[in-house]
C-alpha cells in the first residue's frame, strides 16, 4: 500500500469525528518533567535496533493473528524507542547535522 | 511555529531569552543545538507529508512524541463557518494494543486495517526521519556515510 493510500487523519475509512481537541499543556508538561537523558544514547540505539531485528524475525514467522498483531505493536514501540535515543544522541553530539552543510574547522570552533 | 510547540518551548526556557539561545527557528539550521521539541518539529514536517499533499489552508502534524505516544493534529477551515476546526488524536502504545484517544474522552483500540495503516505510517515516519534528519541508517542505527 502506498503512502497516498493511507487515509488521514485517523487511519480509518470513514471520516473521523470532530472531537474537541484535548488539552496539550498538561500532557507536554508531564512528558518534559519525566524526561531523563540516556547516559549512553548510542548503546541504547544499538540495543533498540537489535530488538527491532529480533521482532521482525518473530513477525515474519508468526503463524497466528494475535502473535502477528502484538509483533506489529511492538514494532511501533521499538521505532519510537529508537527515535527517542537518536534525539538524545543528536543532542549529545551538540552539532546540527540536519542539513547538508559539511562542517569546517572554523565551524567546529564556533560550535564549541 | 505551531501553538503546541510554542507552549512546549515556553515550558522549557521560560518567557525570557537566555544568553546564546535563539528561540526562533532559524531558516538555515547551521550548527546550532536543537532542543528535543525543535527536533520533533522538524520530524513533524516529514510526518505531515506521509499522507500526501496538505490541502490549501490546512495544517497537519504527525509526530512521535515519545516511544509510547504518537500525535496526529490537523487544522482545516470549516467551509460553512470559516472557522478553523482543530482536531488532535493521540495514539498510545500499550503492550496489548494501540489506544486511540480523541478529545480526551473517546478511547478505542485500533484494529484491522486502521492498525495496519498506522503501523505502516509509523514505519515510514521512522525510516524517513532517521535518514532525512538524523542521517542514520534506519536498519543499523549507524551514521550514514
Amino acid at each position: 500500500m502506498s503512502p497516498e493510500q493511507l487515509t488521514p487523519p485517523s487511519f480509518e475509512q470513514s471520516p473521523p469525528s470532530r472531537a474537541t481537541p484535548f488539552e496539550h499543556d498538561d500532557e507536554i508538561r508531564l512528558h518534559m518533567s519525566n524526561y531523563a537523558p540516556i547516559e549512553d544514547a548510542r548503546a541504547a540505539i544499538q540495543a533498540a535496533i537489535a530488538s527491532v531485528q529480533a521482532n521482525s524475525l518473530e513477525e515474519a514467522i508468526a503463524d497466528d493473528p494475535e502473535t502477528l498483531r502484538l509483533a506489529k505493536i511492538r514494532r511501533v514501540y521499538e521505532h519510537g524507542d529508537i527515535l527517542e535515543s537518536v534525539r538524545v544522541a543528536y543532542q549529545q553530539d551538540n552539532f546540527d547535522l540536519t542539513r547538508d552543510e559539511k562542517p569546517t574547522q572554523d565551524m567546529f570552533s564556533q560550535a564549541s | 511555529m505551531s501553538k503546541l510547540f510554542k507552549k512546549a518551548l515556553q515550558l522549557i526556557t521560560g518567557d525570557t531569552l537566555t544568553e546564546g539561545v535563539n528561540l526562533q527557528m532559524p531558516k538555515k539550521h547551521l550548527f546550532r543545538k536543537f532542543t528535543e521539541r525543535e527536533l520533533i518539529q522538524l520530524e513533524s514536517e516529514i510526518g505531515a507529508k506521509l499522507f500526501g499533499p496538505i490541502p490549501q489552508g490546512a495544517r497537519r502534524e504527525f509526530f512521535c512524541l515519545d516511544k509510547r505516544t504518537w500525535i496526529w493534529y490537523e487544522e482545516v477551515s470549516n467551509p460553512k463557518t470559516g472557522v478553523m476546526d482543530q482536531s488532535t488524536t493521540r495514539y498510545e502504545v500499550h503492550d496489548n494494543g494501540i489506544l486511540k484517544v480523541q478529545g480526551g474522552s473517546r478511547y478505542t483500540f485500533i484494529e484491522g486495517m486502521e492498525l495496519d495503516n498506522f503501523v505502516m505510517a509509523t514505519g515510514l515516519y521512522y525510516e524517513q526521519v532517521t535518514r532525512g534528519i538524523y542521517k542514520r541508517d534506519p536498519r543499523t542505527g549507524k551514521m550514514l556515510a
